[in-house]
């Protein structure tokens, strides 16, 4: 008989293997059996950051050559810090998804192990993401900025400072991500409070820019307003560098001044904030996650009587429903009608006050069509897991006694009913700031229409071909990775990027009439297509998605 | 007097030919393949032919360069009749050359009964084909020797083909076949029309390819269409109808590419443009099957031959002029005809080995044509006019004109001097250009590969919309008449019924459920029990249609669940293990969305939900949103939800794991008062003792198979506990074990 060593329950251990677990999870999704294609995997990422970077170094020899615009510390201070504030609001939201509402911390709170462990825990899973992620963008600026100016003490720095400024955004979006959901719960429960806020946002957002725009000098001739841009531009990196305290010393310590001592305080800050991360997000993370678990609240609705009328609409009312009641896709949707306007706002603004031929005529139809589809394309990929997204709860329409494929139509009716509404504000800002006329508005409208359509019945059918009820049915709707949103977003910049250029290529070609009459046709094709193919392979697969 | 020995030969030929033909017996085995002689015969006629038509291909036609019919050799109406002679002449030996090849019946009619038309017409106004072709009467000229050998063999096969049909008075429905003939010769023609025909009829029309005009742009879309045509008019033939399809097809483009401008005889113009090396390479790939050449000029020559057709080159007027039409010709093939080799199935899909395969061949190429380039560009002997050389445009300024940004490469010469030739290489531009193609190559691949994707989509779609289809037809026909409503087993309308259920996982080749039979009838409680993973909820999600049935079938009051699964499912109720209810309804607001999918009433679902929820004690909460309710709340809202359309089979799938005892008791209470109406209760567990309490009757499942049925009374009369008898099954695990057991 052997005797069993002891194992040394530390916590390190706990949170090692707490760590692992989660990570083997996401890896688990993700696997590949084939060797080949994860060794090609690898080397498409390896390619990917390889280009970057030589994006990069060339954008920035081109800005020297050009603009006499040399890569500073300023510059340098000032583009990292841009992209930490970036990265830390993508951080808090994803934070607030995965460190709070994800229905894993259920299990994992289960656990022998403290709450401070399994904090720990999530926030290394999370940062070792934010690491590998970081391959594809600041790896490359500092790579580049190394290239273009770097010397010994930029390249000696350069690995502690990626590690450093990977795990920055992560620490403070932990901090600042406990206030947050208490104002997000508190919001929830205030709808009136939220829609004035939102609002209150959307209209002060749209005054700043407005005062911003009215600074423009019209007609713009970037040539006159170079040497006083340059100046300003110069202004700004300094101001910035001088906000940016921490990444001054990372700026300073990379670009070798005074070495010695802003390379130990920059990591003293750091760990310091490491330290009050811990100390002050721990209490709070038990807190904040027992009350997502626990079921406390109770929200009464009145029901209303309604005759059975078809399936569709029976459908159509329990997904509009649900749709109202779930925040995370009201919030979406808010953002899309509101913020989609103040972009094409912006945007026609500047192009007016540049434009001023025909040439620029075509270019503001182009751009318009290419940047609506993009935000449209963007917010219709919810519709590639709109069917996954219904996890357990499809056994109530398998088990049905009825052609629940219906579903699907109904669905795809709730979608559109979004894009469509913030397609018309968009346009009726549109007659406001552009000096388009009202008919190449409304053959754009109904041009954006067709293909935004198209596109939705296309995700939709990814989700159909491939569904992903069982990552939906344990994750909730904390699934990242799912293959089919990411394949709907490429396939809707591909669309936008193609029809932008195809409406510039027909404007320019012949007539404005025959070029509209053009794209119309291909968007009616192109809708036809996608409602036939999305047609038969309802009737064909929809009764084959298994759970 | 010539024209008269050349019918004769023609007459003579033909008829002699039939005549061997006819006599020849027995077979001969060439590289271990057997051969009848005849066929023997007749294939090396058309072999003969195609080598004596060679040295005519690289003739000059003094036609080929006339620009309308004013002022021609002949007057407008021998100009006309003879070149609509010549075109027709040209493609029927050009049928001869295939036809041996071929059991193609329309190719047979033409080559038997129209072919000798035209030849015989060709050889009747041989003197001016003669004026034509050299300007004068010159009978004795090599090129029209040949022509007339060409004629003669010709003369031949078709002579055999007639004499067979003679033979055999194969002259049935003889005027359609003959109008079937004439349509397939009519619909071939353009793929052999001489490229100078346009152009010495209407002289020169149209403009300017070299811009991306609205003329060229028609011919890319006629090109497209082309290939979409071609492809669904021939996807659905047999092999024999696309191999002939293809195979002459790569015949036109080569003899089309050879016929065109004579001059082809000096260094300068040898096929070693890329997609000229196509017209070539296709012939060998598809008259030989020849996997690798049909490789390169499918990952290689279509690349070029459709960049090509996006920036055409040439400079001339596009609509009737020679050149600019062979350049359109040559392309359209080199581009098509290798995308028809797969998408119609003659050879496979390519894997990535041949992709590389290819990069080899095509590195080999630039290399050629770069020694070649730099050798008689600069060789006095070989090219003593100091014609261009310009393979692959690898040593001309033609890509950099187009694309100003490599001008700088063109500076970085290298060059070496053998004898008094001096070779000189471009070598940073032509490695650019083999790295951009090379890359382009990866991208094609790409496209391919997702073409492939997209086809396969398709394809599966058709099937399975077929196999529906099939399905529906079959219903059909074992309903014998009845609507599709009836039960398809009248005698099962009482219960539910397995009959040798099996399930597979997909990915699996474990059966989850393996041969299961099973009956349940009206005014029982049945309890399934077995251990964890042994099939149970396998079992009831293949019931009631979540998931499908491997094998066998499932009947619910004599409705069969894969093939009438509405019909099925309207009487079934189902709770489920997981609490599937959407949280963000309230509880009515999900009982009545059920009650819709099931059409009951408004009447009814009102009564029902009322009466549910007073008797789970649900009424104050019925109106909150589901997720604010207990583990206990959502258990009995499903219920209601699996009762709300009063089933005449409830189907519950662990239905009391995590209840407390009253919500347990309820749910108890609840399952028999619907057995005890006349109804099915089925339902999954591993509590021993609510089973032995509730159930009737109960059956043991174990490793996906069905250990025991039996009554509860029956086991209880034996002396034994559920919980004894459940743990004799539970503790065996091998399946040979609980096969004994269960014989």
């Amino acid at each position: 008989m052997t005797q069993a060593k002891e194992m040394k329950n530390t916590p390190l251990r706990r949170v090692k293997y707490l760590s692992l677990m989660q990570m083997g999870e996401q890896l688990r999704a993700k696997k590949t059996r084939d060797k080949k294609k994860k060794a090609f995997h690898i080397f498409l990422k390896c390619c990917i950051t390889v280009v970057v970077t030589a994006v990069i170094i060339f954008l920035l020899s081109f800005i020297k050559k050009q603009f006499f615009l040399l890569p500073t510390k300023d510059m340098f201070v000032s583009f990292i810090f841009v992209t930490q504030i970036i990265t830390l609001f993508s951080c808090m939201s994803s934070m607030i998804s995965i460190l709070y509402t994800s229905k894993e911390n259920a299990m994992l709170l289960a656990f022998p192990c403290t709450y401070g462990e399994i904090f720990l825990s999530r926030i290394i899973v999370f940062a070792i993401e934010e690491l590998k992620k970081s391959m594809y963008f600041l790896v490359p600026i500092l790579i580049a900025f190394g290239v273009q100016v770097g010397g010994v003490s930029y390249w000696l720095t350069l690995l502690p400072m990626w590690f450093m400024l990977c795990l920055f955004p992560v620490l403070i979006g932990a901090l600042l991500s406990i206030p947050l959901i208490y104002v997000k719960r508190f919001l929830e429960k205030h709808i009136g409070l939220y829609a004035f806020l939102v609002i209150a946002f959307i209209v002060g957002l749209f005054v700043g820019v407005t005062i911003l725009l009215d600074k423009l000098p019209d007609p713009l001739r970037l040539v006159v307003i170079y040497h006083d841009f340059m100046q300003n531009l110069q202004g700004a990196f300094a101001a910035m560098r001088s906000w940016s305290l921490w990444y001054a010393f990372i700026g300073a310590a990379m670009y070798g001044e005074g070495v010695y001592w802003t390379l130990p305080v920059s990591i003293l800050i750091f760990a310091a904030f490491g330290a009050a991360c811990f100390l002050i997000a721990r209490p709070f993370y038990f807190k904040a996650v027992s009350s997502t678990v626990e079921a406390g609240r109770t929200k009464r609705h009145k029901h209303r009587k309604h005759k059975v009328n078809n399936l569709f609409l029976t459908f159509f009312r329990k997904e509009l429903k649900l749709f109202v009641r779930n925040s995370q896709s009201v919030n979406s949707a808010v953002i899309t009608i509101l913020m989609f306007p103040l972009i094409s706002y912006v945007f026609n603004f500047i192009l007016l006050v540049i434009n001023k031929n025909m040439l620029g005529d075509f270019m503001s139809i182009a751009f318009n069509v290419m940047i609506t589809l993009s935000v449209l394309s963007a917010n219709n990929a919810t519709a590639a897991a709109a069917i996954s997204s219904e996890g357990n709860e499809f056994a109530v329409l398998k088990t049905a006694p009825s052609n629940t494929a219906v579903i699907c139509w109904a669905k795809i009716a709730v979608t559109s009913l979004v894009n469509l509404f913030a397609l018309a504000v968009t346009f009726v800002m549109l007659t406001f700031t552009t000096n388009l006329g009202t008919g190449d508005l409304i053959l754009m409208a109904v041009l954006l229409i067709l293909l935004t359509m198209g596109h939705i019945m296309w995700s939709f059918q990814l989700d159909i071909n491939n569904p992903r009820i069982l990552d939906y049915a344990t994750k909730g709707n904390n699934v990242v990775d799912n293959v089919n949103v990411g394949k709907s977003i490429v396939i809707g910049f591909i669309i936008a990027t193609l029809i932008g250029a195809l409406t510039l290529l027909f404007m320019m070609d012949s007539t404005k009439a025959s070029g509209w009459i053009r794209l119309l046709a291909i968007a009616v094709a192109f809708i036809a297509a996608r409602f036939y193919l999305l047609r038969r392979n309802i009737k064909v697969y929809f009764n084959e998605i298994q759970m | 007097m010539n024209e008269l020995l050349l019918i004769a030969g023609m007459c003579g030929g033909g008829a002699l030919t039939g005549f061997i033909s006819r006599k020849l017996r027995g077979n001969v085995r060439i590289f271990k393949k057997e051969i009848a002689w005849k066929k023997l015969l007749l294939c090396g006629l058309s072999v003969l032919l195609f080598v004596a038509y060679m040295p005519y291909l690289f003739s000059l036609e003094v036609v080929s360069r006339q620009e309308g019919l004013d002022g021609g050799v002949l007057s407008k109406g021998a100009t006309v009749a003879m070149a609509i002679l010549k075109w027709f002449t040209y493609f029927m030996m050009a049928a001869c050359m295939t036809q041996p090849f071929f059991k193609k019946k329309n190719l047979t009619d033409c080559v038997a009964f129209l072919t000798p038309v035209p030849l015989l017409l060709s050889g009747i106004f041989f003197k001016q084909h003669s004026v034509f072709v050299t300007g004068a009467v010159a009978y004795y000229d090599f090129r029209l020797i040949m022509y007339a050998v060409c004629l003669c063999l010709s003369a031949c096969v078709s002579g055999a083909a007639l004499y067979s049909k003679i033979a055999e008075k194969d002259f049935g429905q003889i005027a359609k076949r003959l109008g079937k003939a004439a349509l397939f010769v009519l619909i071939w023609l353009m793929g052999f029309m001489p490229m100078y025909f346009p152009q010495l009829m209407f002289g020169l029309i149209g403009e300017e390819t070299a811009e991306f005009t609205l003329t060229h742009r028609l011919l890319i879309y006629i090109c497209i269409v082309f290939m979409f045509g071609g492809y669904v008019c021939m996807r659905k033939k047999s092999r024999e109808e696309k191999l002939f399809f293809l195979s002459f097809l790569s015949l036109s483009g080569f003899l089309q590419y050879f016929s065109h401008n004579a001059q082809r005889t000096g260094v300068t113009s040898l096929p070693l443009h890329l997609c000229n090396t196509a017209m070539v390479l296709m012939l060998f790939a598809y008259m030989f099957r020849w996997n690798s050449v049909f490789y390169f000029t499918y990952l290689v020559n279509v690349l070029g031959a459709f960049l090509a057709i996006l920036m055409p080159n040439t400079g001339e007027n596009l609509l009737t002029d020679s050149g600019a039409l062979i350049f359109w010709y040559n392309h359209t093939y080199a581009f098509v005809l290798p995308i028809f080799g797969v998408a119609l199935g003659i050879f496979p899909r390519p894997n990535i080995k041949m992709m590389y395969k290819a990069i080899g061949a095509f590195t080999a190429y630039v290399l050629l044509a770069m020694i070649l380039n730099g050798w008689l560009n600069n060789s006095p002997t070989l090219n003593p006019n100091k014609d261009e050389v310009d393979y692959f445009f690898l040593y001309s300024y033609f890509f950099v004109d187009k694309f100003k940004f490599l001008m700088p490469l063109k500076t970085f010469e290298f060059s070496f001097t053998i004898g008094n030739t001096t070779l000189m290489f471009y070598w940073l531009y032509d490695l650019v250009i083999w790295l951009v193609f090379v890359g382009l190559m990866f991208v094609i691949w790409g496209i391919y590969v997702l073409l492939y994707r997209t086809a396969d989509a398709h394809g599966e779609l058709a099937k399975r919309k077929m196999m529906m289809r099939l399905d529906h037809a079959q219903l059909l026909k074992e309903l014998d008449g009845r609507s599709v409503k009836e039960p398809l087993s009248p005698e099962g309308v009482h219960m539910i019924k397995f009959t040798n259920f099996s399930k597979t996982y997909a990915g699996t080749t474990k059966k989850a459920v393996e041969d299961l039979n099973l009956e349940i009838h009206e005014g029982e409680v049945f309890g399934f029990i077995g251990h964890n993973g042994a099939g149970k909820s396998t079992t009831i999600k293949s019931l009631v249609g979540i998931q499908s049935i491997t094998e066998g079938k499932i009947e619910v009051q004599g409705y069969d669940v894969a093939r009438q699964p509405l019909e099925a499912k309207l009487s079934m109720g189902y709770v489920s293990d997981n609490h599937a209810v959407y949280e963000n309804l309230t509880g009515r607001e999900y009982i009545s969305y059920v009650a819709d999918l099931y059409m009951v009433n408004e009447k009814d679902k009102n009564e029902r939900i009322e009466k549910y929820a007073k008797m789970f004690h649900l009424e104050k909460a019925l109106d909150s949103e589901i997720k604010c309710y207990s583990h206990g709340m959502k258990q009995k809202t499903m219920v209601i939800g699996a009762l709300i359309h009063n089933p005449k089979v409830w189907v519950l799938d662990e239905p009391l794991t995590g209840l407390d005892p009253t919500s347990s008791w309820q749910i108890k209470e609840c399952m028999r008062q619907h057995a005890d109406a006349g109804n099915i209760v089925f339902f999954s567990s591993h509590v021993i003792e609510v089973v032995e309490k509730v159930c009737d009757r109960i059956a043991i499942i174990s490793g996906g198979k069905l250990c025991r049925v039996s009554r509860v009374e029956d086991i209880q009369k034996e002396g034994l506990s559920l919980e004894q008898v459940y743990l004799q099954y539970a503790q065996k695990h091998t399946p040979e074990d609980m096969e004994k057991e269960r014989v």
